[in-house]
């Protein structure tokens, strides 16, 4: 039995002082609801990394549901939205849910620079990483150094990842940043942790984006489109434990069981909205989808591969860099850019596109979820 | 001045190489007051890496693949009145 998507909302990630978290979730659902057709679902799965630090509220699935429906939160740090669905595929597969709305909210900028680095230590072991000093970014910079040094891949080459992703974001309604930035731009923003540099790293922000999946034949679509699988893939959450820090074997593993639930190979897809946190992890992601050999991936934008007409489009919507990353709701947003280009919606539309690849990486590499959509003609 | 050579010499869980650094600009908590400071992973002899604050040092004088070894330094202080965390650091090693 397929999971078919109903509905997709989302607001533009932002600066969004004057509402709460439970303000966008109502706007992000609403849109959903309105797409879908549908006027409730059976069951909410929120996707959320940290209100409880962002503003105290725990209970995140009831504050957000009240009385509307069944609900409770997935978390897993950055990839929590990829979990979400995940979870919402396995209870619609299950037989029990007829419908599910996948809806992740993130609220993170009431708070200070300092407080986020804090929270966000959260997604790395604070144990053995964060109390050293390691703030997540810096698990970041220490895998680009190192790759840099063993691929010979410069800043400059991975910046191009930043370059591309706000290219893709131009006209876009509901992205963060819509403002392109060129090589010099990157070059010339201050380090956050050599050799990342602000323009490396996605942005701090509010967001909220939902998605409704259901048990097949439930709502009639013009475009049938399917969450034709679903994988999840884990490492060790302590980089320093990896036997190679310098591959996403998590995401190799994830990628790996998506594609053999569902027979699509690398090739077979369209459109790759990947896990662009750090211009670091675009590459390393493609590598573990093999997209690119191992130690390769960097070249890949260079050479113009991930440009929208060329064979391997990368965040067509500008991804995590450029539409934002409010981090536990990005899953959802990934979901909600990969419904939209398979419906021929986008802004920058990738040609008859048919398969798309969601990749969510939680941590520097702990777990990635896969997620392949796929349009049914 | 400490003599930390009887808990390096001859320990393959005190020696290592330089895997990666980074100067970090953007402070954890409880930090703030070292910030900018490095850190790094440091492959161990015994075959472990381990990742921890690097010191003795300038981010200009560290390499890839040089030399390290393991000290026992203050991590951080629980304000003005609590505990003082001590932990492993790393600094390039000393030539003897």
């Amino acid at each position: 039995m397929k999971v078919e998507v109903a509905g997709i909302g989302c607001i533009r990630a932002g600066e969004r002082w004057d509402k709460s978290a439970r303000d966008l979730f109502k706007e992000a659902s609403a849109k959903a609801f309105e797409d879908s057709g549908l006027k409730s679902v059976d069951l909410l799965i929120a996707s959320n990394m940290a209100l409880p630090q962002y503003t105290d509220q725990n209970n995140v699935g009831s504050y957000l549901s009240d009385d509307s429906f069944p609900a409770f939160r997935v978390e897993s740090a950055c990839s929590s939205g990829g979990a979400a669905l995940h979870a919402a595929w396995l209870a619609i597969k299950s037989g029990e849910y007829d419908s599910v709305m996948v809806a992740g909210v993130e609220k993170m900028t009431d708070r200070t620079t300092q407080m986020n680095t804090h929270i966000l230590a959260g997604a790395s072991d604070f144990e053995k990483e964060a109390f050293y000093g390691a703030s997540f970014v810096s698990l970041n910079a220490l895998i680009a150094r190192r790759y840099m040094h063993e691929y010979k891949a410069k800043e400059e080459d991975l910046l191009l990842f930043s370059v591309n992703s706000h290219k893709n974001a131009l006209n876009v309604p509901h992205a963060f940043f819509q403002k392109q930035v060129s090589l010099e731009d990157c070059l010339k923003s201050p380090y956050v942790s050599s050799p990342l540099r602000l323009l490396d790293c996605s942005p701090v922000c509010d967001g909220s984006a939902a998605i409704i999946l259901t048990k097949e034949g439930l709502v009639k679509k013009e475009e049938k489109i399917t969450l034709e699988a679903s994988a999840i893939g884990q490492d060790t959450i302590e980089l320093a434990r990896r036997p190679d820090p310098l591959t996403i074997t998590a995401g190799a593993r994830s990628f790996k069981k998506a594609s053999a639930k569902s027979g699509v190979t690398v090739r077979d897809i369209d459109v790759f909205e990947v896990h662009d946190a750090f211009s670091i992890m675009a590459a390393l992601d493609l590598e573990s989808i093999g997209v690119a050999e191992k130690g390769k991936g960097y070249k890949l934008a260079q050479e113009g591969q991930i440009a929208l007409d060329a064979d391997f489009p990368v965040s067509t919507s500008g991804g995590l860099k450029a539409r934002g990353h409010p981090v536990g709701a990005t899953g959802v947003y990934q979901a909600y850019d990969a419904v939209l280009q398979l419906r021929g919606q986008a802004v920058h539309q990738v040609p008859d596109a048919e398969v798309a690849l969601c990749h969510n990486i939680g941590g520097s590499g702990s777990m990635v979820a896969a997620n392949i959509f796929r349009r049914v003609r | 001045m400490l003599n930390e050579r009887y808990m390096i010499d001859g320990n393959p869980e005190a020696k290592g190489t330089l895997y990666s650094y980074t100067t970090v600009f953007s402070p954890i908590h409880e930090l703030e007051e070292f910030s900018p400071y490095i850190i790094g992973l440091v492959k161990l002899e015994s075959g472990k890496m381990l990742l921890a604050q690097l010191t003795d040092c300038t981010e200009e004088e560290l390499s890839i693949g040089m030399e390290m070894e393991m000290v026992v330094r203050k991590i951080r202080e629980k304000g003005p009145r609590g505990l003082i965390l001590y932990g492993y650091k790393f600094r390039p090693a000393k030539e003897l």
